[in-house]
């Protein structure tokens, strides 16, 4: 180890010691508490739930039956992933006259590894503070499986709301229309919607062939920028692309779909 | 002076009266009691159990398990379905949910195993 880490790593504890004294002085305080169920996710998963499941004997079924619905699965269902969360404590911030608090939550993941007869290889256990960890993190087969689209390609990929049957900002009361949290993909010849609150091994929530398109435009409203599409039917459909899931609108990304989808309608629709 | 407070008495009155018709104004009881009473292992079908659920909110097996997240209404004892809500990170809440229905059918469509599992 060279001579400037190792004094890092002998001075550790003292570091943070010094550091949680600073917090609490500057009107931190951090109140640790019994470990109790969030209530947001599931609570019947314990330190001991591992061990009903024998590897090679445990089926895939089994483990839905005795767990229920799992949280996440991979596109072909090797994996499951359960979710549980807990709070272990409270944090309080106060200056002056404002303050802020929370609870200091921890997240801990089981997931289960099945082998293609779908018998249980393995489960394993792992936590995560404050945050919950992104659901690809936890199962990295699904961030790369794409949804069974893999074999088409992906040209354009962006966190998107999903407004069904709205054209744009132009309907009457656009603004009471809640949109669908997920991700746009543009493939060589559909645009897909994946929802985010659908499993990995189901099929799109909407799938539409450019070659059914009559048009494809972005809507202005302010600040706000759409992607409005219409099919050959009628039907309309619009996008708020954003950087990240309820984070800001993405403009270049908005121009760049409606370009490339408008690049692969039928001529007679660009007309 | 007198119709004047008369007409300001009836008004504070029928206020009132107002306000306690909004507080006494009762939501239905969600759910029911008999929801999965049909439920039959080797007799109920798939087909079946989609037509009085709806829509499961997860398949697995190639359709051969379907699973429901179900509320569940204290006051009447009764079970209701919700659908599959996720947070900004991609996990689902449990929070309306507090019941997961899961129904295993086998190659016919017939119903072979169910569990009712309490999950939070």
């Amino acid at each position: 180890m060279r001579p400037g880490l190792d004094r890092i790593a002998r001075c550790w504890w003292p570091l943070t010691f010094s550091a949680v004294l600073g917090m609490c002085a500057a009107g931190c305080i951090v109140i640790p508490t019994p470990e109790f169920n969030s209530g947001s996710a599931r609570a019947n998963l314990g330190k001991q739930t591992p061990l009903a499941f024998e590897p090679g004997k445990t089926t895939r079924t089994d483990v839905i039956l005795a767990l229920g619905e799992p949280d996440a699965v991979s596109p072909d269902e090797r994996q499951l992933a359960y979710r549980s969360q807990k709070v272990c404590g409270f944090w309080f911030v106060g200056a002056y006259y404002s303050g802020s608090g929370g609870a200091i939550g921890k997240d801990r993941y089981l997931v289960f590894d099945f082998d293609a007869r779908g018998q249980l290889e393995k489960t394993e256990r792992s936590a995560h503070w404050l945050t919950s960890a992104d659901v690809a993190k936890v199962l990295p087969t699904t961030a790369s499986g794409d949804y069974g689209l893999t074999a088409e390609g992906i040209c354009l990929r962006s966190c998107a709301k999903w407004f069904a049957h709205l054209n744009g900002f132009r309907d009457k009361h656009w603004e009471a229309v809640l949109g669908f949290p997920g991700e746009l993909l543009l493939t060589p010849s559909n645009l897909v919607f994946i929802s985010k609150a659908q499993f990995a091994n189901a099929p799109p929530e909407l799938a539409i062939a450019y070659a059914s398109l009559r048009e494809c435009r972005v809507d202005n409203y302010f600040l706000g920028r759409r992607l409005v599409v219409c099919t050959q039917a009628g039907e309309y459909h619009t996008f708020a692309l954003q950087k990240s899931i309820g984070g800001a609108a993405d403009k270049q990304a908005t121009l760049a779909a409606c370009d490339f989808i408008q690049s692969k309608m039928p001529r007679r629709s660009r007309e | 002076m007198r119709d004047r407070n008369r007409i300001l008495r009836i008004g504070l009155a029928l206020a009132f009266a107002l306000n306690l018709v909004g507080c006494a104004s009762t939501q239905p009881l969600k759910g029911r009691a008999d929801l999965l009473d049909f439920l039959a292992d080797g007799k109920t079908t798939c087909e079946e159990v989609v037509l009085r659920l709806g829509q499961p909110s997860g398949k697995f097996e190639r359709e051969h398990i379907l699973t429901y997240r179900l509320g569940f209404e204290p006051k009447n004892k009764g079970y209701y379905v919700v659908e599959r809500e996720a947070g900004p990170s991609g996990w689902p809440t449990w929070v309306h949910a507090r019941y997961s229905l899961v129904l295993v059918f086998d190659e016919t469509g017939v119903l072979r195993r169910q569990s009712l599992v309490e999950v939070n």
